[in-house]
């Protein structure tokens, strides 16, 4: 097959090839979305041993159920996949317990410099994931989708089957708690959340 | 309360700290999972049963739209003859209409 013809095949055609039991289709899809996805699920779970299990729970998926791929529904693969890695993140982190307490994750302030200017991009990066352990569920998730994900929100509010006037909500709320959180405002984000 | 740009710094470094690489092995055991576990029509040709699973769910939600259907056919038939009841007598093949307040007016 030419290169040029195999990049101009959608996600959505290689899921039929698939449930055909194409295996280099298999491995196509998987080429592409695997780093993406595995991100995502990193950014669910705090973990990567977790994160590449479900990774290859979430592929097993695609396999099985490649046969069961619905042309007339316009779906989109991602859009479905994106719900088979969330759902699986979320099962996992419920059975164990939290990566970090609350105390813990509102004293970011106090243990690190003041001045953010002078933090490294990997205490910003530390900081940013406790502020993001404390959001809610689906504020978290859609901070992820459309922040780090790059999703936008139409398709973010489909993932979680919300309204987009709903996801747009969501991320508001996120922003001004976790500027809350990494600004120092405890008082502010504990009244909030109580 | 911290602004916008320093907000986005936050994500930046966030984003680019939380981007593994697949270990090696990763690829090697989704692979390996494929070979072990048949496919989706292989799965059917070795149980065909597999297929009537799938159906149930279609099948159970079309049974309900039925029998729902069904229901308010025979509520909405069952209104319009009470309503014909309460309100009309049959007189000589004639319906007639029962008011209430009858008003006739005498006329020599």
């Amino acid at each position: 097959m030419r290169l040029d013809k195999v990049n101009n095949i959608t996600d959505e055609q290689l899921m039929i090839r698939i449930g055909t039991g194409d295996k280099l289709a298999y491995r196509m899809l998987m080429g592409r979305h695997l780093n993406s996805f595995l991100a995502f699920a990193f950014r669910l779970t705090g973990d990567q041993g977790e994160a590449e299990d479900i990774m290859q729970e979430a592929f097993v998926r695609v396999w099985k159920q490649g046969h069961k791929w619905d042309t007339s529904r316009k779906a989109r693969f991602t859009t479905w996949f994106y719900r088979v890695v969330m759902n699986l993140s979320i099962d996992l982190k419920r059975k164990r317990k939290p990566s970090i307490a609350l105390e813990e994750a509102l004293n970011i302030e106090t243990n690190t410099p003041r001045q953010d200017a002078q933090l490294s991009d990997k205490q910003m990066a530390i900081r940013l994931a406790k502020a993001l352990d404390v959001l809610p569920e689906r504020q978290r998730i859609a901070t992820s989708l459309c922040y780090f994900q790059g999703l936008g929100n139409k398709e973010a509010a489909e993932v979680l089957g919300i309204s987009t006037s709903a996801i747009e909500s969501l991320l508001v709320r996120a922003r001004a708690r976790m500027a809350q959180l990494l600004a120092g405002q405890k008082e502010a984000f504990l009244k909030e959340i109580i | 309360m911290m602004n916008d740009k320093m907000l986005e710094d936050y994500f930046k470094a966030y984003k680019a700290a939380t981007e593994p690489m697949p270990s090696p092995q990763l690829m090697t055991n989704i692979l390996a999972r494929v070979d072990i576990e048949p496919s989706g029509w292989e799965q059917i040709i070795r149980n065909p049963w597999i297929v009537f699973d799938m159906m149930m769910p279609k099948a159970i939600g079309w049974a309900l739209t039925c029998c729902l259907g069904v229901y308010l056919g025979f509520s909405s038939t069952e209104q319009i003859g009470g309503a014909i009841e309460d309100n009309y007598y049959t007189y000589d093949q004639t319906q007639v209409f029962l008011f209430e307040e009858l008003n006739v007016e005498e006329t020599e």
